[in-house]
């Protein structure tokens, strides 16, 4: 997995790519990554999932942790572009109370805009 | 104005370049207008006292009714004038008022008729009232906002020196000229002060606005916002009570200095030395000793002093000699003027601040204006009452006032009893907490094995039946989800499942008939697993498997790590798991943690905890971790205290212990705090605090967690001590959020302290607005005693450098 950091309209965008899986790990993982933007004063953050084809319970481990870490700051974590897949699983499981998950980037950044 | 000198001014003021001239002109015009105030007043005084003995006691509560209602229709129509009209011509108006006023008083002196001071009496209240609030609209009309606030006090140090001033020359006239020709004394002062504001008004750089801006003062709607808060009523009772006393105070010392200085120059003399006594009484007790005594005895005690000082002072009339009355009514008039200007003032105010701040500018000014007055109108009600019909003389009036003092008291205990809630109810509503809302709402855990199923499918049929088997047996499984994945009707293609395992028309799972049959084929699986033919027969493949390093390999070493998970804790094969648990794979790993989980034996804790360094496995470790329970606390407490471990894995410890959440687990963490070790005291002290709000059976000592918060304390302010003031902003206070180890502080005081206000004011605090931040303080300034008060608070407040850092080293000396 690559993640690249991107920040428009205050929001900071972690642009994922590739696998999420627990055998492929980065250096750095997606939680360690936002616990920098948050400890920088970064409040607002989205997960970019556009080019992610696949991701494994690792992978949600890493989301839950992000939004656990963003959220008891008072800061905003949204979701993007996950698959239809991924996105039944949260809905069969009720992760989408508390995971924000947009269509796609243009319309996530819209609803930080909206408060 | 040269260097030295400006450096000399700037030990009372902090006044900047080419503001010397503007800020010089405004504390010279306050000066002489306090100074105009105080020969009026002390004038005024003296010269209504000249009336007969009778006419004063009865004409005296007719004067406070009138001038209170007079005063209070004043300022009611002066507030909404001063909006609308044009300023300029509304001050030139009324200094032509007042100084014809002082004029035409003169002459109508000379008339001796008995109306005339009780004519100037009301006229010297809407002078006072007029005069004073001109000043401020002036300041804010020639200063900017942030300046006039920064020299707000010098100013106000200006008025002092003028009142002094004005009431020594008195003084010093009062032997020599009536009391009426003071009153011209008192015009040349106004006229001095009117010619300096011409001054002020030059100087500035601010274009005058003619109008003030923003809507006038709704009164009605202060009434109703008093009426819809139970508190607000109360503070308003309060206020009328304080200031009833306060009026019968002023009358009994009235009536006292009548009947002390019956002759006119003595008894103008005397008024001038009490107001100046006043004036610097109250200032010692302001600069040196107000806020230390509110802040030792906190908000809710420092509201008594002013109540009981004045009941102790009343009663006292019973008990001194008849030819001291007039010193004793000099000492409790003097008191209450004092106590007022200082402690009744500072504490009152502090008393608005559960009040929201949209509220309380409605309410306040509709308190200032009508409310105030109410409490000299009933002062003067109960003067006719009991001073005129009930012919109480001046010191059995004590009684009533001890009367009101005693009512006082009661609304003061009630308002004490209601303060902590109407500040909690202000915190910022509480955050939830994240953590407990996904574990309390969503099924976490599900997703995760759903999405392994989902894997598992694609890499090994086994694999997937075991995880499709652990899945249905899930106790959290919703019924639609368990029908989803054994169903292959029709229906079920069509509500989505093949997007979720991309199924193309296959069965999910095995044609189970309804939901009991899984339960059977565990237990079958089990039995199977158990059986010693089992172990005997597959002892060897596993062993082999289990021993390979072979890539090719890794899909049946996670087929093994899953199936060991299904056996007895004591079956032969389960001896495989150590080096499963030891594979490079994090894959293979995560299946081996997983049974590991189950088997929970404890020789294989050594071996799961490295695996809390690993991103890869950590979570899953610590779940593991987490399912030994207590068992694990003693391996836990080891690596935890070993400060050769990995980092990562010591920083992951604390958090499987608060989620362990026993007493062994709680004592474990507190050893650990007190050991003070750097690399992982953080993420110590935010575990215990949740292991405090999951576990709020588990007590902590005050004697474990005291020392801990105060060596915080002593780490900020060995930190304030030694910032430069050269190099922060001098005179700009530090936002809260900046003090070192603040989070810590609060996190180990909701060990002691009930963790969901702690938690709430740490948000608050953490939010960093001047107005949460204070909310969050006054929450601890309540909850916590004394001297952790003394230590804490001052570390947390917004101060500027200069006096964090002196609040600093008194701290640390104390600590020592």
């Amino acid at each position: 997995m690559v993640i690249s950091t991107r920040e428009q309209d205050n929001v900071v965008i972690f642009d994922l790519e590739g696998e999420i899986r627990r055998s492929d790990t980065v250096a750095v993982s997606l939680h360690q990554h936002v616990k920098e933007q948050l400890e920088h004063g970064k409040r607002d953050l989205l997960l970019n999932f556009g080019k992610v084809p696949f991701i494994d319970s690792f992978g949600v481990g890493e989301i839950l942790a992000s939004y656990i870490s963003t959220q008891n700051i008072g800061g905003r974590l949204k979701l993007a572009g996950i698959s239809k897949r991924l996105f039944l699983v949260f809905q069969v499981t009720q992760l989408t109370r508390v995971l924000d998950i947009q269509d796609d980037e243009e319309k996530a950044l819209a609803s930080f805009r909206k408060g | 104005m040269n260097d030295r000198t400006r450096r000399l001014i700037n030990r009372f003021a902090p006044l900047r370049r080419g503001e010397e001239r503007l800020a010089g002109y405004l504390f010279g015009h306050f000066f002489f207008l306090m100074a105009a105030v105080y020969v009026s007043k002390v004038s005024k005084t003296s010269l209504f006292l000249g009336l007969g003995l009778g006419l004063t006691k009865s004409s005296l509560p007719l004067v406070y009714f009138i001038s209170a209602v007079l005063s209070g229709l004043f300022a009611a129509w002066n507030t909404k004038r001063i909006r609308s009209l044009d300023r300029r011509a509304y001050i030139a108006w009324s200094r032509l008022f007042f100084a014809a006023g002082m004029i035409a008083f003169f002459f109508l002196f000379g008339t001796r008729a008995a109306v005339v001071p009780v004519l100037y009496w009301f006229w010297f209240e809407i002078f006072l009232l007029a005069s004073v609030t001109q000043f401020w609209v002036i300041v804010g009309t020639v200063c900017e906002p942030r300046r006039a606030k920064a020299l707000v006090s010098f100013f106000v140090g200006g008025g002092l020196l003028g009142g002094i001033g004005g009431a020594a020359i008195v003084f010093f006239l009062s032997r020599h000229v009536p009391a009426r020709y003071l009153i011209l004394l008192g015009l040349v002062f106004y006229l001095a002060a009117m010619a300096l504001i011409r001054g002020a008004v030059h100087a500035s750089s601010a274009p005058p606005a003619e109008t003030e801006t923003g809507p006038p003062p709704d009164y009605l709607d202060g009434f109703r916002a008093l009426g819809r808060s139970s508190y607000l009523r109360l503070l308003a009772a309060l206020i009328v009570v304080s200031l009833a006393a306060s009026t019968m105070i002023d009358f009994q010392f009235n009536l006292a200095v009548k009947a002390g200085f019956p002759e006119e120059a003595g008894r103008t003399a005397f008024l001038a030395v009490f107001a100046i006594a006043v004036l610097v009484v109250s200032w010692i007790l302001n600069s040196f000793l107000a806020h230390r005594a509110i802040r030792s005895l906190g908000v809710r005690a420092a509201l008594f002093v002013t109540p009981i000082v004045l009941a102790l002072g009343s009663a006292a009339v019973f008990i001194v000699p008849a030819a001291a009355l007039t010193a004793w009514a000099v000492l409790v008039k003097g008191s209450d003027k004092s106590l007022n200007y200082t402690f009744s003032q500072a504490t009152r105010e502090l008393l608005y601040l559960p009040v929201a701040q949209d509220i309380k500018a409605k309410v306040k000014m509709t308190i200032d204006v009508f409310v105030s007055k109410a409490g000299e109108a009933l002062a003067s009600v109960l003067q006719v009452v009991f001073g005129i019909f009930l012919a109480f003389k001046a010191d059995q009036m004590s009684f009533v006032t001890i009367a009101i003092i005693v009512a006082w008291v009661f609304l003061l205990i009630e308002i004490g009893r209601r303060y902590l809630p109407a500040i909690r109810e202000n915190l910022v509503p509480s955050r939830p907490d994240a953590e407990r809302v996904v574990r309390e709402q969503t099924q976490a855990d599900t997703a995760k094995r759903l999405l392994d199923l989902m894997e598992s499918r694609e890499r090994s049929s086994v694999l997937y039946a075991y995880n499709l088997l652990d899945l249905l047996k899930a106790e959290k499984l919703t019924p639609e989800l368990r029908q989803l994945l054994s169903d292959k009707s029709a229906a079920v293609r069509a509500s989505g499942i093949d997007t979720l395992l991309d199924a193309d028309n296959e069965a999910l799972g095995p044609d189970w008939d309804e939901a009991a049959d899984q339960d059977g084929l565990d237990v079958i699986v089990r039995e199977v697993l158990a059986l010693d033919a089992y172990q005997d027969v597959m002892r060897r493949p596993f062993e082999e498997v289990a021993a390979s390093n072979a890539p090719a390999l890794e899909v049946e070493q996670m087929e093994l790590a899953k199936a060991l998970g299904l056996m007895p804790a004591d079956a032969p094969l389960t001896e495989n798991l150590p080096r499963l648990l030891k594979h490079d794979s994090p894959s293979v790993v995560h299946y081996a943690l997983e049974s590991a989980a189950r088997l929970r034996k404890r020789e294989a804790l050594p071996l799961i905890v490295p695996h809390l360094g690993r991103a890869a496995v950590r979570d899953r470790a610590a779940e593991t971790l987490a399912a030994y329970g207590d068992r694990a606390v003693p391996v836990l407490k080891d690596w935890l205290a070993d400060f050769r471990a990995d980092p990562r894995v010591r920083q992951a410890l604390p958090d499987v212990l608060a989620v362990i959440g026993t007493s062994r687990a709680a004592e474990a963490l507190v050893r650990q705090l007190r050991r003070r070790d750097p690399e992982v005291q953080n993420a110590v002290v935010d575990a215990l605090f949740k292991l405090r709000t999951r576990c709020p059976e588990i007590r902590f000592r005050e004697r474990d967690i005291r020392p801990e918060v105060l060596a915080l304390v002593q780490d900020a302010c060995r930190a304030a001590a030694a910032a430069s003031p050269a190099g922060g902003k001098s005179g700009e206070p530090g936002t809260g959020t900046s003090v070192p180890g603040f989070r810590q502080i609060f996190l180990l005081l909701g060990l002691i302290y009930p963790p969901e206000d702690i938690g709430q004011a740490l948000q608050n605090y953490s939010e960093g607005t001047k107005r949460a931040v204070d909310y969050a303080l006054e929450l601890l300034e309540n909850i916590l005693p004394r001297d952790l008060k003394d230590a804490v608070l001052p570390v947390l407040e917004d101060a500027p450098a200069e006096e964090k850092a002196r609040s600093a080293r008194r701290i640390l000396k104390s600590l020592e």
